[in-house]
């Protein structure tokens, strides 16, 4: 087909620009850029980066060939872009093959998630000063994305990655929640990612904001602790009573409005609230104190990333 | 530089004490709007494209066609964040890339479909934006203008419209009234 645009100001034409796949560094192909070394799983591989020696982890997605490229991955890119933060995975590249119908996106390499490393570490676990170090690092990536107004809607052990030489943790797979929701393309063998889910997305009339990435946070703070999960139901039908009978039911007093938009609301039983020094044991005074702010049920009242950094307990 | 005099500060209003609620976003905005306007310089388009990029098409032209985007806009009923996404996109791309008349309208609702696909719930299909070009485009022609638009922005779509500040500069705007003006509500 003969296109006639052109790129302005380098001249260039884009049927030429077609034939390089790659957006960023448009020189040479995936293939004479980065070395396959290993699958890690369907679509994803780790790689080496020829020009710089890095290993790299690449994604491939593909995606039906009459609608173009889909919307969440348009979303995932961009967010990727305008964000640079040390606890934030870096898209190094990305290569369009749009022949194939398919996107490669180059990440820098991601080999060992949360949790996997609470399996082959559980005793660098046991150390307080890890789980805090670990815990400062996942609020600074978080405050940082939030103050771009932007929610992750899907934390999870699995997608938090660790750097076991340096413990430098990253968050990946940024979807937007409203996306989150609508997609059928959640990978069935995917750990369960509604253990972490906020209660306020758990209802009905969902209520989407800053909030539900810190109570993702808090549940990811006490599986840190006691290396399971804190509300550990079978499905997502089950999740919410899970979260009651730990943090109690919530009331008009505890939360404000909740029975508008759970309707639901009286066929669970009344729970009173557990003694997280219980279930969380051996977390300091002040860690529980930063849990039960992390895991308050109303979004309204429930502490934000920024303010748990300014938190006792990390102080000293 | 303009000098503040610091005896005014306790008349100044805090306009997002009103609001403690998260989905408001009112704990970040401080912080969320300085990170807006830095991304605005970074990714403005050049004032003078027509004259300095664009050959074949005029002023006049690309206001018929935003226009004509503002109706198809509300044929689809698309959110009008999409529509200022979409006019900053036609902009952006219009500053690079060089542009024959007939294919302007190809540019725009590529620009549309993109801007759907970033910001609607339920994105109205390719095949929707060709039926409302009355057929002048295939899909195939779509789909090979959205890879370019991708390209050429590289993929850089988060990029603050006029309606983020809007939102705002009203706050500020209605900070001492009792009720707010419905009005605004439908921006």
């Amino acid at each position: 087909m003969n296109i006639k645009v052109g790129v302005y100001s380098s001249g260039r034409s884009i049927s030429d620009l077609r034939l390089r796949v790659s957006i960023h560094s448009s020189e040479s192909s995936l293939m004479e850029k980065y070395k396959l070394i290993a699958k890690i799983k369907k679509g994803v591989f780790q790689g080496l980066c020829l020009l710089s020696s890095q290993t790299v982890t690449l994604k491939q997605l593909g995606f039906p060939d009459n609608e173009g490229v889909p919307g969440s991955l348009i979303k995932e890119i961009t967010l990727l872009q305008a964000m640079r933060h040390a606890n934030i995975i870096k898209l190094i590249d990305v290569v369009n093959h749009q022949e194939q119908s398919s996107i490669v996106l180059v990440y820098e390499s991601m080999e060992t998630n949360l949790t996997s490393f609470i399996r082959i570490y559980p005793k660098v676990m046991k150390i307080p000063r890890t789980i805090k170090e670990l815990l400062r690092q996942i609020l600074l990536a978080v405050s940082y994305y939030h103050s771009f107004d932007i929610v992750h809607g899907g934390i999870k052990p699995a997608n938090t990655f660790i750097d076991p030489a340096t413990n430098t943790l990253k968050i990946t797979d940024f979807v937007w929640p409203r996306t989150l929701f609508n997609s059928n393309t959640e990978d069935p063998n995917e750990e369960l990612g509604f253990c972490y889910k906020a209660p306020e997305i758990l209802v009905e009339h969902k209520q989407f904001s800053t909030a539900i990435d810190v109570w993702s946070v808090g549940c990811i703070f006490a599986e840190m602790v006691t290396q399971k999960p804190l509300f550990s139901a079978t499905s997502e039908f089950h999740q919410l009573a899970k979260i009651f009978s730990i943090v109690g039911t919530p009331s008009e007093e505890t939360w404000p409005g909740f029975s508008r938009i759970y309707r639901y609301l009286h066929i669970y039983s009344h729970c009173k609230p557990k003694d997280l020094r219980k279930l969380v044991p051996g977390l300091e005074p002040a860690g529980i104190d930063l849990l039960h702010k992390l895991l308050y049920m109303d979004p309204k009242g429930r502490i934000t990333a920024r303010q748990a950094l300014e938190h006792v307990y990390f102080q000293n | 530089s303009i000098k503040v005099d610091s005896s005014n500060d306790e008349e100044i209003l805090d306009i997002d004490s009103k609001h403690k609620d998260p989905q408001m976003c009112s704990l970040y905005a401080v912080e969320l709007y300085n990170n807006l306007r830095v991304t605005e310089l970074k990714w403005r388009s050049s004032s003078d494209y027509m004259q300095t990029v664009q050959q074949d098409i005029t002023q006049e032209m690309r206001g018929i066609l935003v226009d004509w985007l503002v109706e198809v806009c509300e044929e689809y009923r698309l959110a009008s964040e999409t529509l200022y996404l979409t006019v900053t996109l036609i902009d952006r791309c219009l500053s690079k890339m060089y542009i024959e008349k007939q294919r302007l309208q190809l540019l725009g609702i590529t620009c549309m479909l993109i801007a759907s696909k970033y910001e609607e719930i339920c994105a109205p299909r390719v095949e929707d934006f060709c039926f409302i070009t009355d057929g002048t485009y295939t899909r195939r022609e779509v789909l090979d203008m959205e890879y370019q638009v991708l390209e050429i922005l590289s993929f850089n779509l988060s990029v603050p419209t006029v309606k983020k500040f809007l939102r705002r500069f009203i706050l500020a705007a209605q900070s001492s009234y009792k009720v707010s003006f419905v009005e605004f509500e439908y921006l």
